[in-house]
């Protein structure tokens, strides 16, 4: 029960030639649950060890419910923790692991044993107290790890790509449960992870970390419909979104974004903020579930059909990609399987100009947020 | 974890520090130094320059003796340890019974401590010669080739276990190949087996190497008073402690200045090793 | 076919057997003469201790009295016992540290004990026995110091491999949950180590227990001396007749705590000394 406050937070390494993140303010509200997200070394996992304690603080401060923790170890700071490879000692057995924090503060042998008895009996490990972490299957350290983090009842839950060690199926079931473990807790998680759709799927609300610094932090819909940046929009989604250079010119009444040949009205929402940009070049963005097979329905005034050369078809199951060039861009598009497309094909496609974003072609930042 | 056990560096690393130190860094480095000087005890010695080194050559008679008899000595040992314990290797890993037995048997004397092993054989070897009604000061060859026996009953089970290590290391199949190829058996040792187990070989060789050249104990109990049968090891011993009147303090220097060569000697057999195996682990 | 495989294997069995002989005869002969009168000893080494010749374990008794046998060898099990406790507890203690520190001075200290391993112990055989009696280390407890940091080269080289293939994060699992750096090490980290630290122990062991020139440069032949200090002492040292008896029998008794200890557990003997022998 815990909020997080950062404030101008720098992390440097070796005597402050490589700063790592050089200016972090974030603030995670009690309760919530958080995931640090973005490519390997974005600094998404020193953040939290920072928050752990395992990482030095080089400049600004750290907050844990309002009390400053840069000097507090990391035993003082009422936290837990659980590892990518789940960390679990393995000269113990599965009691003794979630026994030995307790132990250390020297709870009383009753007390201990129920709370290691509740802990394994939310996770389903009850069977397994006897046995060492290396009799045990990936799935089963994994709650182990979770459950040495549960019986300290911590104020903050730490979780550092817990689960990208375990295959796929195991990862979609341990994520519903650590989901509801949160839930049922009701304590601050921050989770840190390099997979989209576990950030998008578990999170309330998602901190997008690119080369040490934030480029946006919001609740999953948020990310997904109005992404700040073009880091964002391309790394939130899979497929990511497309990116194609257009220019913004005036046609009679309306604004227009043209490209390779193409012209495509801007929405009467978006019209006020590109005006200033009119007869300049700018990106414009669309996410590859927004175009879709033109089946010769009706066009509204803000789609546009473009006929394209598709050079691969891959059948994802309920959908195919199509990858296709537009001018200097490779695109995406995800459509429905109704009508079978081979490599080759002419495939006509309808782009949905209301889902479509700008972005500044010098900031990459989204126009008009 | 670093920043917090930086601060533990009294408890965790200052009491080994402080025996390594009083043990090995303050010896060595005063050792090398002292080469360099004649001293009858260490706080009295007189810079001499290169005197003791140059006094190895020219006045000292034994040292070139040793390092020549040494040379012979290891070479032999090398060769006889290890054709035997690979010949001993190979089998007991045919899958015959009872070869946990004989693994046990010839590893045994390995354990052996160099003065004891030195007495019991030259109580065997003097007791042969008794025969002749001569011992084993009688001749020096019967010193060396006692030497030798000596060190192949010492090391021929440890040889022996680490080749056993490579040998199983051996896939099946690759023998199984072999011998679809129609390749005799010792066609199939020679270009199958032997060369897959050269890393044990290199490991064996130097083995055999370092611990026939640094030999002491063995020597000292069973050729101790017998002259012209000093290895390096215990001619440097001989030089500081068999000494004794006015010239002292020349000897002193002077067995300080065989021991640096000494151990410039045993470096250079180390760098060696290291860069054959180096080469060796790429390779594999 | 059959037929020619089970000659072959009779041959291969005939040799080893043959070997097994060779190999166990030293230790037989001695076994023979530590039950035989002195004179039948030098005059008839290898016959059969029957009829007079035999003389029961007198030559033990001998050898327990006359050279304070019992005193060595307590000596020589409380210096191995204390310098294996402290070299296995004291260098893993420092590996660890030399491991998780990385600075300067941590992977001087890394290179400086690995090159001490190939440094022959005649470098520094005078220099270190003059600074032993400067600081009175030639004591037992002194003895004990000296075996710490003679031992410290290797074991620090085989605990810090080790220690480098466990993952950091146990540890730091272990601070979370909220060890202080000692804590980490004496329930988290040696608990790991054990198998090193075997292996460590039984290297050490043999070694310690089997030395003779630095306790016999260090402690000397008096009180203090250990067990193969005192059988060089009985089989070489004083003029005139010697006790062969006696000696045979100290022969014996020298070998037997070895032999014992490796049927015991000779599967981690084997494993320790190869495995010391192929990293060191």
């Amino acid at each position: 029960m815990a909020a997080i406050k950062f404030r101008n937070v720098v992390k440097s390494f070796d005597d402050g030639k490589v700063t790592v993140i050089p200016d972090l303010s974030l603030d995670i509200k009690d309760k919530e649950f958080v995931v640090l997200v973005g490519p390997s070394g974005c600094g998404k996992s020193t953040t939290l060890r920072m928050i752990a304690g395992l990482e030095e603080i080089s400049g600004g401060e750290l907050f844990i419910d309002d009390k400053k923790v840069n000097d507090v170890a990391p035993k003082d700071r009422d936290i837990a923790m659980v590892f990518q490879n789940y960390a679990l000692y393995p000269h113990m057995n599965v009691y003794k692991n979630l026994a030995f924090a307790l132990r250390l503060r020297k709870m009383p042998k009753k007390e201990i044993d129920e709370k290691v008895r509740w802990a394994a009996s939310v996770l389903e490990i009850e069977p397994y107290l006897d046995r060492k972490p290396r009799a045990l299957s990936g799935g089963q350290r994994q709650r182990v790890a979770l459950g040495r983090a549960m019986v300290r009842n911590p104020k903050v839950f730490l979780l550092d790509e817990p689960l990208s060690n375990l295959d796929a199926k195991l990862r979609t079931e341990m994520r519903s449960q650590i989901t509801m473990l949160h839930k049922r807790l009701q304590t601050t998680f921050v989770y840190v992870t390099h997979d989209q759709t576990e950030a998008m799927t578990m999170a309330d609300r998602i901190v997008i970390m690119d080369k040490g610094v934030v480029r946006q932090f919001d609740t999953p819909q948020k990310l997904w419909s109005e992404p700040a940046d073009m880091f964002v929009a391309g790394f939130i989604g899979s497929p990511g979104m497309n990116f194609i250079d257009c220019l913004i010119v005036r046609r009679g009444e309306s604004l227009c974004a043209e490209f390779a040949g193409n012209r495509l009205r801007i929405p009467s929402a978006k019209v006020k903020m590109l005006e200033p940009y009119e007869g300049k070049n700018v990106v414009l963005g669309i996410r590859p579930e927004h175009i879709s097979a033109y089946t010769g329905g009706i066009n509204t005034r803000e789609s546009c059909v473009i006929t394209v050369k598709a050079d691969i078809a891959e059948m994802t199951g309920g959908d195919v990609n199509v990858y296709f060039n537009l001018g200097e861009s490779r695109c995406i598009a995800r459509i429905g399987t109704e009508k079978k497309i081979s490599a080759g094909d002419s495939v006509p496609l309808l782009f949905d100009g209301n889902s479509a974003h700008f972005f500044d072609k010098v900031t990459s930042k989204a126009i008009g947020i | 974890m670093h920043k917090s056990l930086k601060k533990y560096f009294p408890i965790f690393v200052f009491p080994v520090l402080a025996a390594f130190a009083v043990s090995f860094l303050i010896p060595f480095a005063a050792g090398v130094y002292l080469s360099f000087t004649e001293f009858r005890t260490v706080d009295t010695s007189t810079w001499v320059g290169l005197d003791n080194y140059i006094r190895i050559f020219t006045e000292d008679e034994t040292f070139l003796n040793a390092l020549w008899l040494t040379v012979r000595f290891t070479f032999v040992s090398i060769i006889s340890v290890n054709v035997i314990a690979f010949s001993l290797a190979l089998l007991l890993t045919r899958g015959l019974k009872a070869t946990g037995f004989f693994r046990t048997v010839f590893f045994m004397p390995n354990l052996i401590g160099g003065i004891v092993l030195g007495h019991i054989w030259s109580l065997i070897i003097n007791g042969v010669l008794g025969f002749f009604g001569v011992d084993i000061t009688y001749d020096p060859s019967y010193g060396f080739w006692g030497l030798v026996v000596l060190m192949n009953w010492q090391m021929i089970g440890y040889m022996m276990i680490i080749y056993i290590a490579g040998l199983q290391n051996i896939p099946d199949q690759i023998h199984e190949a072999a011998s679809l190829d129609g390749a005799s058996p010792a066609k199939t040792l020679f270009s199958i087996t032997i060369p897959m187990v050269m890393p044990s070989v290199t490991i064996c060789t130097f083995l055999t190497l370092a611990n026939s050249f640094k030999l002491f104990d063995q020597n000292l109990a069973l050729n101790g008073k017998s002259p012209d049968t000093s290895l390096l090891a215990l001619d440097i011993y001989k030089t500081f402690y068999d000494h004794t009147g006015l010239r002292l303090a020349e000897w002193h220097g002077t067995g300080q200045a065989k021991a640096v060569i000494f151990f410039l000697l045993v470096a250079v057999i180390a760098f060696i090793q290291l860069r054959a195996t180096g080469r060796k682990e790429t390779e594999h | 076919m059959k037929a020619k495989q089970k000659v072959f294997n009779v041959a291969v069995y005939t040799v080893l057997l043959l070997l097994t002989a060779v190999f166990l005869a030293p230790i037989f002969i001695i076994l023979m003469n530590s039950v035989k009168g002195n004179f039948y000893i030098s005059d008839e080494p290898f016959s059969l201790p029957l009829g007079e010749k035999f003389v029961s374990f007198d030559n033990f008794l001998k050898g327990f009295t006359q050279s304070d046998f019992l005193q060595a060898f307590m000596n020589s099990a409380i210096i191995t016992v204390l310098s294996v406790a402290g070299i296995v507890v004291l260098t893993s203690m420092a590996a660890w540290y030399i491991v998780r520190v990385k600075n300067r001075l941590t992977k001087m200290l890394y290179y400086a004990f690995t090159f001490s391993m190939i440094v022959p112990f005649q470098m520094v055989m005078y220099t270190v026995t003059y600074l032993a009696f400067e600081l009175d280390l030639n004591s037992i407890w002194g003895m004990v110091f000296l075996y710490v940091g003679f031992g410290s080269g290797l074991s620090v080289f085989m605990f810090s491999g080790f220690i480098r293939s466990i993952p950091a994060e146990i540890e730091e699992a272990a601070v979370i949950d909220g060890c202080d750096p000692i804590r980490t090490f004496f329930l988290i980290v040696f608990p790991i180590l054990r198998p090193t630290a075997i292996t460590v122990a039984i290297v050490d062991a043999m070694w310690i227990w089997n030395d003779y020139l630095l306790p016999y440069l260090i402690l000397g032949s008096g009180r203090n001396r250990t067990l193969p200090v005192a059988v060089q002492m009985a089989l070489t040292g004083g003029y005139g007749n010697k006790d062969m008896g006696a000696l045979m029998a100290m022969l014996v008794l020298a070998i037997v705590p070895i032999i014992v200890f490796y049927l015991f557990c000779q599967k981690y003997i084997i494993r320790g000394v190869v495995a010391g022998a192929v990293k060191g």
